[in-house]
């Protein structure tokens, strides 16, 4: 049964012209997602003044490394390595098509496994692995109540589960792109030694032609960056999770979506920036 | 160190174990039961008008990344009047599919994952079997049909809006004719190139399709149980588009040359037998 509200609502919808019931259209999802974003920028913003004062947490911050870091370190290291096997095959596929020459293989794909690769398809893993486990976490903590009983104490719930995530995910992130970055270059060494006849010194010494510290400090910078976002979407959909078991699902998917789109959205950003400064 | 590998060897096999009992389980329903379509149709509808804002969104920008880090590339080798060919080929051929497929094991695998895991915890697959109906049949098999022809759908028309993604892209950030964008794709984009990119896509829903199934068939143990039926389903996706990309990559390399030489072949005969005028190509 529907309230006397809701058929006045839907009366006042159909009598909006078209143009206006368009634009509701429209821009009911725009809204929503404004505020999604919005709920983002206060979490953010919370953790961020969290981030001078003391107590540091270590011992939680130090959990959450080895969970982050190491749990996924597994993943991470055969994911990359067959991404590295294909991208050398990929770039002399190309390259023999555009220039006619696969002497350029080193560089391209220094520069293409620094700058887009070795950070994007760890970031994105992450998402899954790590971003998806703290929302069915802090989702089934809010489902079965944990987190009004830590409010109940008079326990910041973001000071007491946020922050040592969001401190462990940076740094963790950090570590595990320049750990990616370092495999996938060497399954992509290998393949160019073994099957387009390169020696290693001549690879490595092409290499050096065309990267630099910058690009090092680039690919940390965006590691680092997607490491941040990641716990903070995947908390914020746990803290709104809904009731039941549904709930946690629904909340866990919407945060894998919600961080892969926010890691592509803000590569673009960082990748155009950088290519200003590179 | 080797105990870990042990058992993270163990474990992986017993997943790829469980899902390939389960998908011949479910293939052995396809082909033995009758009447699905309808159901299948509709699953396909709700997960393809479910997911495509998310989709089109993000290939827009999985184009616009790749042609700015392109055009950096191929500007030291003075190089960037190839940029429009070879900033499509790559995407048609390995980044387009790779990328939005990990959006889709996110959106359209964590979904089922969730979906089935609910059932699967409230107990309502249990209460269909009561009832003697199959829920493989039922539930699954629509389901596990509808993500293969959705992701293939929906990757396809991923892929033609990060190609215009990327056109823009080039246009407005990198200045670069359109034209000239436009003009180098024959060079290097062919109907095998697509052909390729639509492989893999097909590869892959079955991929997100089998796993996303399996682990929201197979959740146990409440609310928590159905948040890690969903984390591992989405991982294991990706895991296995990462490596199944490595496998599919080299056979249609090889199909590649097969294709050429085919192509090569059947003009020369046409040419020999003078359907067309000879030295084409």
């Amino acid at each position: 049964m529907k309230t006397v509200a809701e058929y006045e609502k839907e009366l006042r919808s159909l009598a909006m012209p078209l143009w206006g019931r368009v634009l509701h259209h429209l821009g009911k999802p725009v809204a929503e997602h404004g505020a999604t974003v919005r709920e983002f920028w206060h979490l953010l913003r919370a953790v961020l003044i969290r981030l001078p004062r003391r107590p540091w947490r270590r011992h939680e911050i130090a959990i959450s490394v080895v969970h982050i870091g190491i749990g996924s370190m597994p993943i991470i290291t055969i994911a990359t390595a067959f991404a590295g096997l294909v991208v050398t095959n990929e770039i002399a596929w190309h390259m023999r098509e555009a220039l006619g020459t696969i002497s350029m293989i080193p560089g391209f794909t220094a520069q293409f496994i620094l700058r887009e690769l070795g950070i994007a398809i760890p970031a994105l893993l992450l998402t899954a692995k790590v971003g998806a486990s703290i929302t069915a976490e802090v989702g089934t903590m809010k489902v079965t109540e944990q987190i009004d009983a830590l409010r109940l104490l008079g326990i910041d719930p973001v000071d007491y589960l946020v922050f040592p995530r969001f401190v462990a995910s940076v740094f963790a992130t950090a570590c595990l792109t320049l750990f990616a970055v370092a495999v996938t270059m060497g399954c992509a060494i290998s393949v160019a030694i073994v099957r387009y006849n390169f020696s290693i010194l001549e690879y490595l010494n092409a290499v050096r032609h065309f990267i630099g510290l910058a690009d090092i400090v680039c690919a940390l910078v965006k590691g680092m960056v997607f490491g941040g976002i990641i716990p903070i979407i995947s908390c914020a959909y746990g803290f709104r999770c809904k009731p039941g078991a549904e709930g946690v699902g629904t909340a866990t998917t919407n945060a894998v979506v919600a961080s892969t789109i926010a890691i592509i959205l803000l590569d673009f950003v960082l990748t155009y920036l950088f290519s200003l400064v590179l | 160190m080797t105990d870990f590998a042990a058992r993270a060897l163990s474990t992986f096999l017993h997943e790829l174990g469980g899902i390939a009992i389960f998908n011949i389980r479910i293939a052995r329903t396809y082909f033995g039961t009758a009447g699905n379509g309808p159901e299948i149709f509709r699953q396909t509808a709700i997960i393809c008008t479910r997911s495509i804002t998310t989709v089109l969104f993000a290939g827009v920008f999985v184009g616009a990344i790749l042609v700015v880090q392109f055009n950096l590339m191929l500007k030291q080798y003075d190089a960037q009047m190839y940029l429009g060919g070879l900033n499509t080929s790559a995407l048609v051929r390995e980044v387009g599919p790779l990328i939005i497929s990990f959006l889709l094991a996110g959106k359209i695998g964590a979904f089922t994952a969730a979906e089935l895991g609910t059932m699967r915890v409230t107990d309502q697959i249990d209460a269909m079997e009561c009832l003697g109906a199959n829920p493989v049949q039922r539930i699954v098999l629509p389901r596990f049909i509808a993500i293969i022809l959705a992701s293939v759908i929906l990757l396809g028309l991923g892929l033609v809006i990060s190609i215009a993604g990327s056109t823009i892209v080039a246009t407005v950030f990198c200045g670069i004719n359109p034209l000239r964008f436009a003009g180098s794709f024959p060079r290097f984009v062919g109907v095998w190139t697509v052909a390729c990119g639509m492989i893999k896509a097909l590869v892959y829903g079955v991929i997100v399709a089998g796993v996303s199934c399996y682990k929201g068939y197979t959740a146990s143990g409440g609310a928590r149980g159905v948040g890690r039926a969903v984390t591992l389903a989405a991982v294991y996706t990706n895991l296995y588009i990462v490596i199944a990309d490595f496998i599919t990559s080299n056979i249609l390399e090889f199909l590649t040359e097969v294709w050429r030489i085919a192509l090569a072949g059947a003009l020369a005969w046409l040419a020999a037998h003078g359907w067309i005028a000879g030295g084409g190509l």
